[in-house]
């Protein structure tokens, strides 16, 4: 959509904005911002400072490097275009050399930069300008990625989900129905399916859900998560059907309850 | 070309060169109706026979005796010819009313050259039945009496006056139609000319190839290759105008990204929320400025659920607290341009939530798919709606909120990349209902 700005005004600080509870315990996450405004840098590495991060600035790709050889990196925040050099190119070396979650910057609109990115192995995106709340969000959500998983964090993302027929690739942020269209999701919806294609015939309680969701949505409610799970549905052409793909379980939470292959 | 070499160069001289054509053709076709109305009744053969007849008939005249010659001419008669001899005739010589006669008087004179010079008179008088002429005819011999001669019949029985006088308005429209259509070729280079102006700006502008696609007259030919630079004037403004925008945009996205971390950063919270929104109204204003320039850009035709797009822009905006719901289709696959759709629906969607407290959505399947977007707001007068496309036009609203006065101007032109259209009416609502419809490209709609 066009105008999908940051309609919430910033939040007062809470819990959600910081660090997950897992990871409260271990040193935290070291994070880079490769950004050649030095205000937008600053600002940035003070905010992730803030939220209890460990954050350090790069004008560019040559203190990007240096800072990879001195210490360990977490995450790296890549504005895809830098002044003197080109953000795509930065982005294709450093995934020559590591694994490292990286979370593209490009400027609202350039659709074309975004899944050239995505392309060359950046983890996510976010669009310029942003707000606290979205940046925290996605910040979060890579990190929880590459740490939950039980396999060492260097392994990238799935590409591909396959369900009933139905193709979902995360990064891009695209659903094929069987029938090869199309499919737009809200932001919301994107983070609810990829949770449940993660973890298919489990139960997830209506907690873990509505965590997830929070990282998106403004107002989260328990009523919101019946809402969104509703909204998935209609789109999955699931409302109505006898045996639905995504099976409410009473008092508890939800269930994806299909088989999910990958590729 | 070569009918473009033959041709005269200049407009005028091609004026006058249809003129001439048409008054030739006309001419031409008189001539013939004439002949046609007189038409001759013999053969070459036949010709032949009579003036060696009439040859004959002078020679055996001189030589009988005055009373025996009608009874010899008499027996001389062959088919289609009686003779005769009187002392003196009332026969006169009308050769000069009719041009048969004349070109008659000349046969006989080339087939029997013994009558050259002689006082030949030919005369037309009509047959006795159907209207056909007879060829009555007298000539002189050495004592001054007339050999005579009937020829039947000569010429053809002559049309109806009504008859003439419909040919010849048959022949004068289709010397007209003929010279009309001279006339059509001899401006459909303006015409293309006039084709071209019309894609100028409108996103199909054939770039500065008008004076190579237009042909014609030397005049409109000049007039196309200061047409082709005006409109490259034009269109590389209008560029200079779109870089520039954008450019400004582009470059007011980095302080108000700084602008939007210090705030979150600020510990007050009430200028902080407060800051934050007039952020948000930038942010949207500078987006539509930017998507009402790169509108036209290119984008490929994709198999995609235009129900789930509806939803997904329903729900984005029921999110952010606008009373709304959608009512239509769960599924609806066609091939289209997603953005330009998004761009389309997600305006009109924006600016219903602005100004109503309740919208609704709609979709009917069918071909054209029509998407409805309807409101409780104010609405819009019915002589204001031509005015609410006009960019930058804000018909009630103050400048700022995020409205830019580009919503709709955005959703028209949006809609023209999928030749949908947008129609703005007055909604069962109370408010305004703004219809989208989306023309199916192929029959392929399913459920």
């Amino acid at each position: 959509m066009l105008q999908n700005g940051e309609n919430n005004p910033a939040r007062p600080s809470d819990a959600a904005d910081g660090p997950t509870g897992s990871v409260r315990n271990s040193p935290p996450h070291h994070i880079v911002v490769v950004e050649d405004d030095a205000g937008v840098r600053t600002l940035l590495v003070r905010l992730l400072r803030e939220c209890g991060y460990e954050a350090t600035g790069a004008e560019g790709g040559a203190r990007l490097e240096e800072t990879m050889r001195v210490r360990t990196v977490d995450l790296i925040l890549l504005d895809i275009m830098l002044a003197d050099e080109n953000g795509l190119d930065l982005c294709r070396t450093i995934r020559q050399q590591s694994l490292v979650p990286i979370i593209m910057i490009s400027a609202r609109g350039q659709e074309r930069d975004r899944v050239a990115g995505l392309d060359l192995g950046a983890d996510d995106y976010i669009a310029k300008p942003f707000g606290r709340s979205e940046v925290l969000a996605r910040v979060r959500a890579v990190l929880r990625r590459a740490g939950a998983s039980h396999v060492p964090p260097q392994v990238p993302e799935l590409d591909q989900f396959n369900f009933c027929g139905w193709r979902y690739r995360p990064r891009y942020h695209e659903l094929l129905s069987p029938s090869g269209a199309e499919v737009e999701l809200t932001a919301a919806e994107h983070d609810l399916l990829l949770t449940l294609l993660r973890h298919p015939q489990r139960i997830i309680g209506r907690e873990r859900l509505l965590e997830l969701s929070r990282a998106r949505q403004a107002q989260s409610t328990d009523r919101s998560i019946d809402v969104l799970i509703s909204r998935l549905r209609r789109k999955l052409g699931d409302g109505h059907s006898i045996r639905p793909m995504i099976r409410t379980v009473r008092g508890v939470g939800y269930m994806l309850a299909v088989d999910v292959s990958h590729g | 070309m070569i009918l473009q070499r033959v041709l005269p160069r200049g407009m005028v001289a091609r004026l006058a060169l249809v003129l001439v054509a048409a008054l030739a053709i006309e001419f031409a076709g008189n001539l013939f109706l004439d002949e046609w109305r007189e038409r001759g009744l013999l053969t070459d053969q036949r010709t032949h026979r009579i003036a060696e007849q009439l040859a004959n008939a002078d020679q055996v005249a001189a030589q009988v005796d005055r009373q025996r010659r009608p009874s010899v001419m008499a027996d001389m008669a062959i088919e289609g010819m009686t003779l005769n001899w009187v002392p003196g005739t009332v026969i006169t010589d009308s050769r000069t009313a009719h041009p048969q006669l004349v070109r008659m008087h000349d046969q006989l004179l080339t087939l029997a050259p013994t009558l050259v010079g002689r006082d030949l008179r030919l005369s037309l008088i009509p047959s006795d039945d159907r209207g056909e002429r007879d060829l009555l005819g007298a000539l002189r011999i050495a004592d001054g009496s007339f050999v005579t001669f009937r020829v039947r019949p000569f010429l053809g029985s002559p049309p109806s006056p009504a008859m003439t006088r419909l040919l010849h308005l048959l022949l004068i429209a289709a010397v007209l139609g003929a010279a009309l259509l001279m006339m059509r070729a001899l401006v459909s280079p303006l015409r293309k000319l006039a084709e071209l102006a019309d894609a100028t700006g409108r996103g199909a502008a054939p770039d500065g190839a008008v004076d190579e696609t237009v042909d014609g007259p030397w005049e409109v030919r000049r007039v196309a290759t200061a047409f082709a630079e005006m409109q490259a004037r034009l269109l590389q403004a209008s560029e200079e105008h779109t870089k520039a925008l954008i450019a400004v945009s582009h470059d007011l996205r980095t302080p108000i990204q700084r602008l939007r971390l210090r705030t979150a950063l600020l510990k007050d919270d009430e200028p902080r929320e407060a800051m934050s929104a007039d952020l948000a109204d930038m942010e949207k204003f500078i987006a539509s400025v930017v998507g009402f320039m790169q509108c036209g850009a290119e984008e490929e035709d994709r198999l995609i659920d235009v129900a789930a797009i509806v939803m997904t822009i329903v729900d984005n905006a029921a999110d952010t607290g606008a009373e709304i719901r959608y009512e239509g289709p769960d599924e609806l696959l066609i091939r289209l341009k997603p953005l330009a759709l998004k761009r389309a629906l997600g305006n009109l969607v924006d600016n219903a939530c602005r100004h109503a407290s309740h919208v609704r959505v709609t979709m009917r399947r069918g071909n054209p798919i029509v998407l409805s977007v309807d409101d409780d707001g104010p609405g819009i007068p019915a002589d204001q709606r031509d005015e609410a496309f006009v960019p930058y036009r804000r018909l009630n609203a103050q400048p700022g909120n995020g409205n830019s006065g580009l919503g709709l101007a955005i959703a028209r032109k949006a809609a023209a990349q999928f030749n949908g259209s947008i129609l703005l009416e007055q909604s069962e609502m109370g408010g305004l209902a703004a219809q989208i419809t989306i023309p199916v490209p192929r029959p392929k709609v399913r459920a």
